[in-house]
């Protein structure tokens, strides 16, 4: 089980982590705690897989070219589309959602060429047409996911 | 010299959980330690990174339901509504789209996250209530199962300087 001290880790260090010899002495410091215990507690919390990893997040936009995309496909064929979809280190999300539009997936590719590229060759290979949705602009400023309202006093 | 992909490509992975991570960091790219400081807080002033932390698992911490809500809207009331919408703690992403009409005509796109089914639709009807009567027509589309997803990574295949 969490306690509260999981949480404010969990919450209050997506974003901010310190940039400096001993970040986790320093949030050790902010929380009160041994820096070898906030150690522990972020390795107990990643071996349970709550969190996926402690680093950078990265702009999209400044890496390549991406873009939502959804396909409709029948059911019995979902799995081997997906296969297909999955196969390509361009796509990184692909969720199945309950729609008309089945599948829904991210491709982040090198240039604008490659993203048709890859997007042609996924219709190709599904036999299915392709709503193309990149972003054409960001309303959310990303400061992390709020996970509890209990722990965001800080 | 380490490139800026080089310095990405070796924090991406996760920093290591040991007193000094940073430096370890520094030393598989034989950079000294305030270098690698230096070039990180850099690279967060680009934009490049967008921030630096942890990156939770929402699905195991509890958050097991996700639901995609898509909105169709005049062109003039998109702008003030995404704000709207993006101000929203319930709300996660939230972009404009372009539609393909009739078979598609949202033009925004709103991620809603919830432990439950209930807490989901309690946040949608919340959004439905702000956008009022500027929708003509939404849709929620919930997960059904994840079929792939890692990380935003450079990989091997990207080696411009990013």
């Amino acid at each position: 089980m969490l306690d509260e001290i999981d949480k404010k880790l969990l919450q209050h260090y997506q974003r901010g982590f310190p940039i400096l010899a001993r970040p986790y002495e320093e949030i050790g410091g902010q929380l009160g705690l041994p820096e070898n215990e906030v150690i522990e507690r972020f390795r107990r919390l990643s071996n349970e897989g709550l969190i996926s990893r402690i680093g950078p997040v990265l702009n999209h936009s400044l890496l390549g070219v991406s873009s939502l995309v959804a396909l409709a496909i029948p059911l019995d064929m979902i799995d081997s589309v997906a296969e297909i979809i999955n196969s390509y280190e361009e796509v990184n999300h692909n969720y199945l959602r309950e729609h008309y539009y089945n599948l829904w997936f991210v491709v982040t590719a090198r240039s604008a060429q490659r993203l048709d590229e890859v997007i042609r060759e996924i219709e190709d290979q599904s036999g299915a047409a392709a709503l193309i949705l990149p972003m054409e602009k960001n309303f959310h400023i990303d400061l992390g996911f709020k996970l509890w309202q209990s722990a965001q006093t800080s | 010299m380490a490139t800026d992909s080089d310095l990405i490509r070796a924090m991406q992975a996760g920093l290591p959980l040991c007193p000094e991570p940073y430096a370890e960091i520094a030393a598989r790219l034989d950079i000294d330690e305030l270098e690698l400081h230096r070039r990180v807080n850099q690279l967060m002033s680009t934009g490049t990174i967008r921030r630096i932390g942890l990156v939770p698992n929402h699905y195991k911490i509890g958050y097991r339901f996700n639901a995609m809500t898509v909105w169709a809207l005049n062109d003039e009331d998109v702008d003030e509504v995404g704000e709207l919408f993006g101000r929203q703690t319930s709300v996660s992403h939230c972009y404009k789209r372009p539609t393909y009409p009739p078979s598609w005509p949202y033009n925004l796109f709103a991620m809603v996250h919830g432990r439950t089914l209930d807490e989901v639709n309690q946040k949608v009807e919340s959004l439905k209530g702000l956008v009022g009567e500027r929708c003509k027509s939404t849709e929620v589309l919930f997960s059904e199962k994840i079929l792939k997803k890692t990380g935003l990574r450079l990989n091997s295949g990207r080696t411009e300087n990013a």
